[in-house]
């Protein structure tokens, strides 16, 4: 159904000249395979060899053939539908037979293909677009191809190596039992049952936790329920193993409790009589499931928490008001009408956290001791000389399917329930407060709790501070010193760098991407848009150790070799941390009416233009806040990277779970509390910086008001 | 403003718009004249906004043609089809000052500061808004944001100015007031004009044409008076107004034709081409009836259900053999009781055969 103008198909097709040219010169100037070391640590010879033209190969000629072809449009005198419906047809075609040539050659993709690769998409992107999908609106479809080659590439592609990996054996044989065989094997029972056993129990006790701190936290008349922000936002920017590490610090074998204990009840302790063995040995009682459980339970309350409090802020007042004003009592005011209303928030909390610790890495690798979980069990088939990659497959398989099945209860079941709630308007009427027995429970509780952290966040900045906690209580700067003292290339300087460089690329791109595949899924129908939505849930709900697997599985060989290099980290943290981006993005784009963009589009801007002149300002403090959350998490993860690290490109994380490994506790927690301070500082600048200018701009549009 | 000399007309052929396996607009042809205002009415659900986005290029046809002017704009994107819209919610940009709202067209078409400024208050002053451009939306009233939506959609002189709803958010005051200021514009700039609504008194107030939507395909097409005495269906009859469709007899040929309904006989003045001698029906509006006390003159027997005073007429339920008729009466003229007897009388001038 073309019916162009002859001018506009001559612009388009001048256009997609100009992009065949960039095409060319990638091929000309550009490293077209991929370099062993990385694009950066490559020296000038081995870029220059690695140039399309100076290969020998032929496979570099097929895009650059391609793109002369586009170039040169032997077909432009044909009805322009024709015309454009074969650009798309040569540049798609091209695209698949280039990765299907790669895998066949082993030639692994470089910048040049990369670049070659962007030309023909931005080539088929106009052409599709003059042929009057997605509004006709080429840039728009172009950031639809790019989203749907970014999803399937980095997220769909990796999992399907998976279950290729169990379907077909090192040797090309067809296997479909293996993944049965595997599943049934001795120990894989008991470490599926040991994952459900401890998530269920955690997402009780976070659950638990977090509505006794989220009732606190709203309805409390007590002047500290402030501490409660305080000490819900530390796990957030803390590595959730560091909470692991204080816990041996305090209950470990040679940790507080035990010393103090043993200084009373040990063998020559003060309550024992001399010559007498004592009554207490030192216990590994913290290692197994509660050592996990209570590191899971402090890491992720807060999580539970935050949901909650969402939800209760969302209660009409109103609705209790009428309640009493019925001569109901405060209790059965709460039991009748308050807590039916949170119910479905109970249960979003409930499933979080249960998808939350069974993703969890960090704190099963060090407390865990016998009590094996997926996650690790993954991390353990691989590491060291075991290698064995169909086993990792089929428990990340495993782990996927739980972890995307909660997700999927979650957020078709429940998730859509207790947004219903959620209308953003305000209604007049006073919070009722809780009755006062209630309120003196949940304050022994929540006052428990945080000094318990105290002690724990305590002992962490305290641990990196004497000799060797446990043994030697000596004040030293030793571990800060070795550290952060030997010059910045040693000690924790090059992970801690590393770690900075590398979350501040990622994070803005995390934001960019998360909020573009929000806009693109929420405001836009395109073919394929099923492939997007797909990816994006399974972003949300896969554990990090299944995505490190998928991630050396899939980017190890050609077409896309990446292992090794600094590239994958990114890509890494992108990918992992998108659902934050597309979280803050579709809430944010929820505010914003569509016929804003549909008013731009009319006044002849673009949909390029009308997305920086309207869309973009409107989403800034969404942006900020997304990058922000997408760096602290990219510092703080580790259960996908430690797949990925290399010795040049460790990260602060893995550096850490080093430490530990070897027993340098004292080291380990002097990064930890180095990196919690960086990441507090972080946190407190963006929220001054972006909380300020929210300020000036409610005082600027008071002035105007006046 | 200048009087924009090439009026285009917009010509829709066989366009076709299908929801998710739903066909919101069926095969519709369509010839909006140059320089005309046409009111595309018809209940919610009809595909009036849905026609008028397709205009506008926010939707793209799935089968069909669409010209602005002698261009084949169908698979052209809204940036690029010289048409401008004035949307139901103003869709005025927050972050934007008044003058920052009404000149951003033209500050995408790269026109220089000094002269988008002169032409922002040459647009501000058409729509009475001189002086306020310095203003952030959230500070204008209602009405005053609608005449801000219109002077940014006029401004970039466009061949087809495109009206969703623009008065629905506006009280019943303003929004007679704020109807007769887009006319005016409207005929002093001669922008072809689409203006869709669901409120007839509205699109009869403003229309030179009125196109009568009804799922997804038109019912009837013409000037306001023609589609409120002529209407050829009962949809179009009931929408246009109150109607009482009535069973009746056509007889006669030629120039004279009359209907009789229950022996009572009307002499029509005119009926639309195609109508046959035979059974019709035909459609009476409430106000082309009278009641006359039994034996003081001519009309259909029926005895009074209720009746309703409110303020400028009478409001009657009446029933004739089982059929209710709703009548409607002049303040002033005889008042009658539920449960008396009465002659409904007929003026063949609000009558029509559908």
């Amino acid at each position: 159904m073309i019916l162009l103008s002859p001018s506009d198909a001559d612009k388009s097709g001048r256009a997609i000249l100009a992009w065949s040219a960039i095409g060319i010169v990638a091929f000309a100037v550009l490293p077209w395979k991929a370099l062993d070391y990385g694009l950066f640590d490559a020296l000038a010879s081995e870029l220059w060899d690695a140039v399309g033209w100076r290969l020998g190969v032929a496979l570099p000629w097929l895009p650059t053939l391609a793109c002369l072809l586009l170039a040169l449009r032997p077909w432009r005198g044909v009805e322009p539908g024709l015309a454009f419906r074969l650009d798309a047809a040569v540049a798609a075609a091209t695209v698949i037979s280039l990765l299907i040539g790669s895998k066949m050659v082993g030639l692994p993709l470089g910048l040049g293909a990369a670049v070659q690769v962007v030309v023909l998409g931005g080539i088929a992107a106009l052409a599709v677009a003059r042929l009057g999908y997605v509004q006709g609106d080429a840039f728009m479809t172009g950031s639809i191809l790019l989203i749907t080659g970014l999803v399937v590439t980095f997220i769909l592609f990796p999992i399907s190596t998976i279950l290729i990996k169990i379907l077909v054996d090192a040797q090309g044989t067809f296997t479909p039992f293996r993944f049965f065989e595997i599943v049934t094997s001795a120990g894989f029972g008991r470490v599926l049952l040991n994952s459900i056993v401890l998530a269920i129990a955690v997402g009780v006790s976070t659950t638990v936790l977090g509505f006794v701190f989220a009732l606190y936290a709203v309805r409390a008349t007590s002047r500290f329920r402030g501490l409660i922000r305080i000490f819900s936002i530390l796990p957030i920017i803390t590595p959730p193993f560091v909470v692991g590490l204080a816990l041996i610090l305090i209950f470990g074998r040679s940790g507080t409790i035990n010393d103090a204990l043993l200084s009373l009840f040990g063998a020559g302790g003060l309550l024992v009589p001399e010559g007498s063995a004592g009554w207490f040995q030192r216990s590994g009682y913290i290692y197994g499931f509660t050592g996990i459980f209570l590191a899971q339970t402090l890491a992720f309350t807060p999580v539970s928490y935050l949901v909650l409090h969402g939800l209760f802020g969302t209660i009409s007042p109103a609705l209790e008001e009428a309640s009493l004003t019925m001569r109901a009592s405060d209790w059965q005011t709460f039991r009748y009408v308050t807590f039916p209303l949170l119910r479905p928030g109970i249960a979003n909390a409930f499933l979080l956290s249960v998808i939350e610790s069974l993703a969890d890495f960090g704190n099963p690798l060090i407390l865990g001791g016998d009590f094996d979980v997926l996650a690790t069990e993954i991390y353990f088939s691989i590491v060291g000389s075991r290698l064995d990659y169909s086993r990792a497959g089929a428990l990340g398989l495993t782990l996927l399917s739980i972890s995307l099945a909660i997700f999927l209860i979650q957020n078709r079941w429940i998730g859509r329930k207790s947004y219903v709630t959620v209308t953003g308007k305000g209604t007049g009427g006073h919070l009722t407060a809780m009755p006062e027995w209630m309120q003196r429970a949940c304050g022994v509780i929540v006052y428990g709790w945080i000094a318990f952290n105290a002690v724990l966040y305590g002992s962490i900045f305290m641990g990196g501070l004497v000799v060797n906690w446990g043994a030697d209580y000596t004040p030293t700067f030793a571990h800060h010193a070795e550290l952060w003292l030997a010059g910045l290339g040693y000690g924790g300087w090059p992970s801690y760098l590393n770690t900075m460089k590398l979350a501040l690329i990622a994070a803005p791109l995390t934001a960019v991407l998360g909020i573009l595949i929000a806009y693109v899924t929420t405001r836009k129908r395109f073919v394929g848009r099923g492939l997007v939505d797909f990816g994006a849930m399974i972003s949300f709900a896969i554990p990090g150790t299944v995505m490190g697997v998928a991630y050396i599985l899939a980017f190890n060989v050609p077409p896309i070799q990446l292992t090794g290099t600094a590239l994958i980290l990114v890509i890494s943290f992108i990918f992992r941390n998108m659902p934050v981006g597309i979280r803050t993005g579709v809430s944010a784009l929820s505010q914003i009416d569509k016929s804003l963009e549909e008013a731009s589009l009319t006044q002849r801007a673009g949909s390029l233009r009308t997305i920086v002149s309207v869309v973009l300002p409107l989403l800034r403090p969404a942006i900020i806040s997304a990058s922000v959350y997408s760096f602290i998490r990219a510092v703080t993860s580790v259960s996908a990277v430690i797949f990925l690290v290399t010795a040049q490109t460790n990260v602060s994380t893995t550096y850490i779970l080093a430490r530990v490994e070897r027993g340098n506790y004292g080291v380990a927690v002097a990064y930890g509390s180095v990196l919690i301070l960086t990441m507090l500082i972080v946190s407190i600048l963006i929220d001054h910086f972006v909380g300020r200018s929210r300020v000036q701009r409610r005082v600027a549009w008071k002035e105007r008001k006046a | 403003m200048t009087i924009n000399a090439a009026s285009c007309r917009v010509t829709l052929e066989g366009v076709t718009k299908v929801f998710d396996g739903n066909v919101v607009i069926d095969a519709i042809d369509l010839d909006i004249k140059a320089g005309s205002l046409t009111t595309l009415l018809g209940p919610s659900g009809c595909g009036k906004t849905t026609i008028l986005r397709l205009i506008a290029g926010l939707e793209m046809a799935n089968a069909g043609r669409i010209r602005i002017g002698e261009q084949d704009v169908t698979a052209l994107s809204a940036s690029h089809r010289d048409v401008a819209m004035v949307f139901q919610s103003y869709a005025l940009f927050p972050h934007m000052t008044v003058e920052e709202n009404v000149g951003y067209g033209l500050k995408v078409q790269k026109v220089a500061p000094a002269e988008r400024r002169q032409r922002v208050d040459a647009a501000l002053t058409d729509v009475g808004l001189a002086g306020f451009g310095g203003r952030y939306i959230d500070q204008m009233s209602g009405g005053q944001q609608q005449r801000v939506a219109v002077a940014r959609a006029l401004i970039l002189e466009p061949k087809v100015m495109l009206f969703d709803e623009p008065l629905s958010n506006l009280d019943t005051k303003l929004r007679r007031s704020m109807r007769e200021d887009i006319r005016r514009l409207q005929q002093s700039t001669g922008i072809t004009s689409v203006y869709v609504t669901h409120d007839q008194s509205e699109a009869l107030a403003v229309s030179d044409e009125v196109v009568v939507m009804s799922a997804g395909k038109i019912a009837q097409i013409g000037t306001p008076e023609e589609l409120y005495r002529r209407p050829t269906s009962t949809f179009v009859a009931t929408f246009m107004g109150d109607a009482n469709i009535l069973k009746g007899m056509a007889v006669g040929g030629g120039g004279a034709f009359s209907v009789e309904i229950d022996g009572y006989r009307l002499a029509l003045s005119g009926v639309r081409p195609g109508v046959s001698v035979g059974p019709v029906n035909i459609a009476v509006r409430p106000e082309s009836m009278r009641l006359l006390r039994p034996g003081t003159g001519e009309g259909l027997p029926a005895e009074v259900r209720s009746w309703a005073y409110v303020g400028s007429s009478n409001e009657y339920m009446v029933d004739h053999r089982g059929d209710e008729m709703f009548v409607v009466t002049p303040a002033g003229s005889e008042v009658f009781r539920p449960g008396e007897p009465v002659l409904v009388a007929i003026d063949p001038f609000g009558v029509a055969v559908i």
